[in-house]
């Protein structure tokens, strides 16, 4: 690809964020430090982000196929899901998916996986002092993460998050980024129905008070994906082989030019306090007796309640 | 930008559609009160819209001392960018102390955008809120890991304190019209046009049990899908609706809209009685508004007695026939001078 043909292209970058999790529902802590243990069982990809990355993955099969049948009619319709194209090289769009993480160093390998998934690049932000953060704190980490690739590859067009993660359940690091970042957001999106480089905008459907939502977005934005909207794809034999070669890139707080000061704990306004596991202590008033007694006590108890 | 608190107030985001204030704004409205009275506080409600005056009369009566009501054809539909603006406008301003925000989709979608904006903390779906009387913080507790776990957390230095707190934890205020307060109208455009509305798409059932005052919720315990007309009989004959775990309705037994629990609504009767249920804290998290508490059970280590202010061991269906008969053979008295109890002799 000669330089002149690059740079007519029309740019698509697509950064999703992902978390890694405990698996299971539940939390093991530190009877200590309150915190939550890590590093006890295993951990697999927040659920949420799965379908974030596969709706990445299909909008770059879309841009891909639709560049394709544009620029050359006369081609036959590629009948079967396309080539799993890794960094879209159809003429008239260069389009990529890049998957940012903050965490553990061990989370690299949850990006390999995705790599092997299709994602074409991983970025892994790893470094003391990003841990412990808030939410506030991590959407602003993650924001950098978000520049860095900005340098790399040029302007990043959508950003795609989870809802929520399972682990947390505080559904406020898209937002929270997407005002870090000063682009609009939609929360909860059910459907990506359109998406248009040329004209710069987006059309989804969302959850709202309502029920549903069709909205327009003018891109660059950030859009948080609900649950079950698709299944992630498994990985390829030559993402595999690609996912051995091609190496997460891991960057830390000085990579990122980042003042300490604003990250991890120290840069996070919300403090744990203390955690606890809800009182399970039976304060019941046991009613007991034949079942007929039983009825006749609680239709009793009722009266009393409602009366 | 931030501010060190100078004004001690606690603001109330009031989430309208269409005119009509989200119910979850009032019982913030109710809470709100409590926890300023307690430290001598005012509370101050914000409702932005294209918005009546008399939106801002049912704030004040359920416990606000003044309204800033916000309004503008552009602002008819809730949206987070001009909605953060114009919020973020009015507390740099007025600097309150505490800004709290129902946990309802759109809530959990404006809060962060602001909270990011004011450089400040949030803290997502709290289940309780209480001010420490010797650092006058805002201990916020809220569930994690599916509500296995709660953790308390505060916002030391950083202002507002902002949370978002469930619908249907906290009760919903009586209604008193004597209280005063001020309402200032503001009349502010805004041009932001980045999102814009194609189509709304009503959800098909408007039903919610979510502010049900009697309730009767069945679990997988109930065993057939045919005794969910006894639940529904028992409800009949309390005066109750009902409301079910989230395996009926896995099970296509029943609407979603019944579910209660993390991933349903949350409620909060004078009166629940729980039938069949095991009492996961997925779903216990739903129920902690609930006032009074009959939970029938055959596992006498069922969870769900935790909760509960009065446990039966025992077989749930055949608790419900014989429960049943026993309303009708002798419905239970509503008297006004005393319990059944003491009617019957």
């Amino acid at each position: 690809m000669s330089m002149t043909r690059t740079a007519e292209k029309k740019m698509f970058n697509m950064v999703v964020c992902v978390k890694q999790v405990p698996a299971g529902a539940q939390a093991k802590l530190d009877p200590v430090t309150k915190t939550l243990i890590r590093s006890a069982g295993s951990s697999i990809l927040n659920p949420y982000d799965a379908f974030a990355v596969e709706a990445a993955l299909q909008i770059r099969d879309r841009l891909a196929a639709a560049a394709e049948t544009s620029e050359a009619p006369a081609a036959p319709q590629a009948a079967e899901a396309p080539a799993p194209a890794q960094t879209a090289e159809a003429p008239g769009i260069s389009c990529s998916v890049t998957a940012l993480s903050m965490g553990v160093p061990s989370v690299e390998k949850m990006l390999k996986d995705l790599i092997a998934r299709g994602v074409d690049e991983g970025i892994l932000l790893t470094d003391r002092a990003f841990a412990g953060a808030d939410t506030i704190a991590t959407s602003r980490s993650l924001s950098l993460g978000v520049r860095q690739i900005e340098y790399r590859r040029g302007s990043v067009s959508l950003i795609i998050c989870g809802h929520m993660a399972v682990d947390g359940d505080t559904a406020q690091i898209g937002p929270e980024l997407a005002e870090t970042l000063k682009l609009p957001h939609v929360s909860n999106v059910l459907k990506i129905v359109e998406v248009d480089p040329e004209n710069s905008f987006a059309v989804v459907e969302c959850i709202a008070a309502e029920g549903k939502q069709t909205l327009r977005v003018q891109l660059p934005a950030l859009i948080t994906v609900s649950k079950d909207i698709n299944v992630l794809r498994l990985p390829s034999i030559s993402g595999i082989r690609r996912a051995e070669h091609q190496d997460v890139r891991v960057l830390g707080a000085a990579e990122l030019n980042a003042d300490p000061a604003i990250l991890g704990k120290r840069g996070s306004a919300t403090q744990v306090v203390r955690t606890f596991t809800p009182d399970f202590e039976a304060k019941a008033e046991r009613v007991t007796g034949t079942p007929k007694e039983v009825a006749v006590k609680i239709r009793d108890i009722i009266g009393r309640l409602i009366g | 930008m931030n501010y060190i608190q100078k004004n001690s107030e606690i603001w109330v985001y009031a989430e309208q559609h269409a005119g009509i204030i989200h119910p979850v704004a009032f019982e913030l409205l109710g809470t709100a009160r409590k926890l300023a009275d307690d430290r001598g506080l005012r509370v101050t409600a914000a409702v932005l819209g294209d918005l009546r005056a008399s939106c801002g009369e049912d704030l004040l009566a359920a416990g606000a001392d003044r309204v800033f009501l916000v309004t503008h054809e552009t602002l008819k539909l809730p949206m987070e960018l001009p909605y953060e603006e114009i919020l973020y406008r009015l507390v740099s301003r007025e600097q309150p102390d505490i800004l709290l925000f129902g946990a309802t989709p759109f809530g959990r979608s404006l809060a962060p955008r602001l909270a990011a904006r004011l450089g400040t903390g949030l803290t997502a779906d709290c289940t309780s809120l209480s001010i420490d009387p010797e650092s006058g913080l805002l201990k916020q507790v809220r569930p994690a890991f599916g509500g296995s776990l709660m953790a308390e957390i505060v916002c030391p230095v950083m202002r507002p304190q902002m949370a978002t707190v469930r619908p249907g934890i906290f009760p919903r205020p009586v209604p008193d019209r004597t209280r005063g307060g001020s309402i200032e109208r503001i009349w502010q455009p805004v041009d932001e046009q980045r999102v814009t509305v194609l189509r709304t798409e009503a959800r098909r059932s408007g039903r919610s049990i979510a502010g049900a005052k009697r309730l009767v919720i069945a679990g997988r315990g109930i065993g057939l899908k045919k005794n969910l007309a006894l639940v529904e009989e028992l409800a009949g004959l309390l005066d109750a609706d009902w409301g079910c775990t989230r395996p009926l309705v896995e099970n296509g037994w029943c609407d979603s809209f019944r579910q209660v629990g993390q991933t349903g609504c949350s409620v909060s009767p004078e009166l629940l009685v729980s039938v069949g249920v095991s009492g996961a804290v997925q779903h216990t998290a739903g129920i902690t508004g609930a006032k009074q508490v009959i939970a029938v059970n055959k596992d006498p280590s069922a969870q769900i007695f935790a909760s509960a202010n009065y446990a039966v061991e025992g077989d749930c269906v055949q608790f419900m026939k014989n429960l049943i008969s026993e309303l009708r053979a002798n419905p239970p008295m509503r008297t006004i001078w005393g319990s059944s109890e003491e009617y019957n002799g």
